[in-house]
């Protein structure tokens, strides 16, 4: 029976991967040989670049810890265990960020589970069959670090043993379970939190971001933890048990080829994933037959408010983007992003005067300004905003209003969401860091483009690779050739404005920052134009050829 | 009000609707009978403005959707089979949102908002998500939202599937005091006996091509419904063996 879920768990994921990929039309059964050179070459790319970057790293810091003289100037002591605790806290982060979305759905809110419970298999393979999923997820991203972070260890000065070979190898094939615990963790909560909740998507949603909240603030912290284990070499055991003690564990058991650490490292591993397993193994059932279950709301009439057609649509795709807080996270992590820099500015201020003397009299509010074009790149609301119409597309279909106006309110639902918190998160920089008028004005103007530019551009490449036959909004943005695209095509476009506003300024005499900005400005906003030239072309043909 | 003429639709080589010509007149409940596939809901798809077509062209009070299709649109409501609305909506969230779209006045949406809900037994559901709500509900709920902006003409796709008995027999009454006030209504289904009472006249599909077409009598004659209907589709069956 657990087989027979297994093979259906992963013929769904593959087929929805799939489908993603495929073209446009629902006619399409073969990918292009485009497609399939567009995707091999993409898929190259993230293995080469990332896989490179982390391998470099490790080598880099392999290197420098086995240096003799850094050895020495720690007292004598092995080091390499920071490098492979600093390979673990990766892993764990990055494998926690890439499955966190799709726990919730896979595990309390998968369509199938009414069907799936009302068959005669016991819910506990229903579970573990979900698990599997979620864990190959974990696994995916964990091994990626864990695989070129050990090229890169492997090919450093460091000198590494069978022993240490065998303890990262079976080390890291158990830590997924560790970063599965969290994510499993999480869904759980808020699903027995939200199960008798009205406001069910705004809880989750605020859990969500607190969760996230207490994860960046981690990440940001990263470099203090480091900086203390650099500074407490000596003291070691005490100082780090208060930090990371499970990492710690994790390095010096694979560095040092320490059994009892090994086994500590393996309980801390899979003792939380046993309990967190045992917990969900117990409420599962419960939880899904009452987590549907509609709080009533008795209605009350009350007046009517009327707005026009287009105000009416950007209503209902914000309505839509607000009523699944997975489907929100996925879409506005940009957004977030904004918020929690525009944060850890206000809580970091006293370092400000540290950053400019880095600088060395290069303005702040270029930086702050290229640093939220690069994040605010990250928002993918237009890129699968004609997606998520899904099965309700005949409804766009047969109203009475031209298709122009349709993608007007889909660009400016895009704009409604990530144009305000952009601007108002440059403003919050121009106060705390005290730019000047001139600054504040350019950036405002070079960001406003910017996100301009940013939504056409997802628009327009969801127009082209826009698909239907999702189940749920959340997989329209996350497993799609158009998010995909606007992603990767959105982070290299921020990249090239800033090269194009930063570099004339080092290499020309003539070049300044404000001209760059300007010149760069011009060029987004005409580029919006030959994008809305496009979109807006034949748009009911478009219209009618969508689905 | 709805004049169909030598439409053809094709999906690749396969042509799903063939050559087909009908026409309804102001005061009509016609229905639309076929097997599964016969090609029902692709003329009303087409009728809705929603699939383009090969050749022909249909009117809509006397304007080709093709050349004006926001005109056409105005003038009717479509509601397919199996109703997908904004699930995350509210019910009376989506009825404001219809009564937007069409920018029907504050005091007549909230007028028919209330008569129809009342009617459907529906009014304490309305500040319910549609996800909460059975097939029924939402089919209720469509209805509601076809009949919010005074169409001309209502194109219904297997409309009493999911309803109720009560709610099915108000259905009817309300179609036909819809066509009494001079509008049309065009409805498939697969229930002779509904079609039968209900209609004015109806026309029988089979293959993408019309078989018969009229008022109940020219029809079937002094057959009863289900047999000439068995027989077209015999006929049709014949057909595609030869």
């Amino acid at each position: 029976m657990l087989k027979t879920l297994l093979k259906c768990r992963f013929a769904e994921m593959f087929f929805g991967l799939k489908k993603s990929f495929r073209g446009s039309k629902n006619n399409e059964d073969k990918m292009s040989k485009g497609r399939i050179a567009l995707l091999a070459f993409l898929g190259i790319y993230l293995v080469v670049v990332f896989g490179a970057l982390f391998a470099l790293m490790f080598m880099e810091m392999g290197d420098t810890l086995s240096n003799p003289d850094f050895v020495d100037a720690f007292g004598g002591k092995p080091l390499l265990w920071i490098a492979v605790s600093i390979e673990g806290l990766m892993a764990l982060m990055l494998s926690f960020v890439g499955s966190v979305f799709m726990t919730q759905t896979q595990i309390y809110n998968a369509q199938d589970n009414d069907f799936l419970l009302s068959l005669p298999i016991k819910p506990a393979y229903i579970l573990l069959s979900r698990m599997v999923l979620v864990f190959s997820m974990n696994g995916m991203f964990s091994y990626f670090v864990a695989i070129f972070a050990g090229v890169g260890l492997l090919i450093s000065d460091c000198e590494i043993t069978l022993v240490g070979v065998i303890f990262y190898v079976v080390l890291n094939l158990l830590l997924p379970f560790f970063s599965m615990a969290a994510t499993l963790l999480l869904a759980w909560v808020i699903s027995v939190l939200t199960r008798k909740m009205k406001r069910k998507n705004i809880i989750s949603l605020i859990l969500t971001i607190g969760f996230f909240l207490v994860y960046f603030y981690a990440c940001f912290n990263l470099n203090n933890y480091i900086e203390k284990l650099l500074e407490n070499l000596t003291g070691i055991g005490e100082s780090i048990s208060g930090y990371m003690y499970p990492i710690y564990k994790f390095g010096v058991a694979i560095a040092n080829h320490d059994i009892a650490s090994f086994f500590i490292t393996i309980g801390f591993f899979t003792i939380p994933f046993v309990i967190v397993v045992y917990i969900l193994s117990k409420t599962y059932f419960f939880i899904v037959k009452t987590s549907n279950n509609i709080v009533k709301v008795k209605y009350v009439k009350k007046e009517m408010k009327t707005t026009s057609p287009v105000w009416a649509l950007v209503k209902k795709d914000l309505s839509r983007l607000f009523a699944s807080s997975m489907y929100l996270l996925n879409t506005m992590s940009g957004i977030l992003m904004e918020i929690l820099l525009v944060l850890a500015v206000v809580m970091k201020i006293d370092q400000i005067d540290q950053i400019k003397e880095i600088l060395q009299g290069f303005p702040l509010a270029v930086i702050m300004t290229l640093l939220l074009v690069l994040i605010g790149s990250m928002n993918m609301v237009t890129a699968s905003i004609i997606s998520v119409e899904g099965k309700n597309l005949w409804l766009m279909k047969s109203v009475p209003l031209k298709a122009k106006d349709i993608f007007q309110a889909k660009l400016l639902t895009g704009l409604v969401i990530t144009m305000p918190v952009s601007l108002i998160s440059l403003i919050a920089f121009a106060f705390v860091l005290e730019f000047s008028v001139v600054d504040t004005i350019l950036g405002l103007i070079l960001l406003s483009a910017a996100t301009l530019f940013f939504n056409y551009f997802g628009f327009k490449v969801n127009l082209t690779h826009a698909r239907f036959d999702y189940e749920n909004e959340v997989l329209a943005a996350k497993q799609s050739m158009s998010c995909f695209i606007a992603m990767f095509g959105s982070m290299g476009f921020s990249l090239l404005i800033a090269a194009v506003v930063v570099v004339p300024y080092f290499l020309f005499d003539w070049a300044t920052l404000t001209l760059t900005q300007c010149l760069v400005s011009v060029i987004l906003i005409g580029f919006c134009y030959l994008l809305r030239t496009l979109i807006y072309k034949d748009a009911d043909e478009k219209m009618k050829a969508l689905g | 009000m709805l004049r169909i003429e030598n439409l053809t639709k094709s999906y690749g080589s396969k042509k799903a609707v063939d050559d087909l010509n009908l026409h309804i007149l102001p005061g009509e409940i016609y229905g639309f009978i076929g097997h599964n596939g016969a090609g029902k809901t692709t003329t009303l798809k087409a009728a809705a403005g929603i699939h383009d077509f090969n050749e022909g062209d249909i009117y809509i009070n006397g304007v080709s959707i093709k050349k004006d299709p926001m005109l056409c649109k105005k003038n009717i409501a479509y509601i397919p089979d199996n109703p997908d609305l904004y699930d995350f909506m509210t019910g009376i969230g989506y009825l404001n949102f219809i009564a937007d779209i069409y920018q029907v006045s504050k005091e007549e949406r909230e007028e028919k908002i209330a008569k129809y809900a009342d009617m459907f037994e529906i009014t304490k559901d309305l500040a319910q998500p549609l996800k909460s709500y059975s097939h029924g509900m939402k089919q209720k709920i469509a209805l509601i939202s076809a009949f919010i902006h005074n169409p001309k003409l209502i194109m219904l796709d297997e409309p009493f599937v999911g309803l109720d008995p009560k709610a099915s027999f108000l259905l009817k009454e309300t179609m036909r005091e819809f066509c009494n006030d001079g509008g049309a209504i065009f409805f498939s289904t697969h229930v002779l006996e509904v079609a039968e009472k209900l209609c004015d006249k109806i026309a029988i599909i089979s293959g993408g091509k019309l078989k018969a077409a009229g008022t109940i009598d020219e029809v079937k004659g002094d057959e009863s419904l289900i047999e000439v209907f068995l027989e077209l589709d015999k006929a049709k069956e014949d057909e595609a063996n030869a």
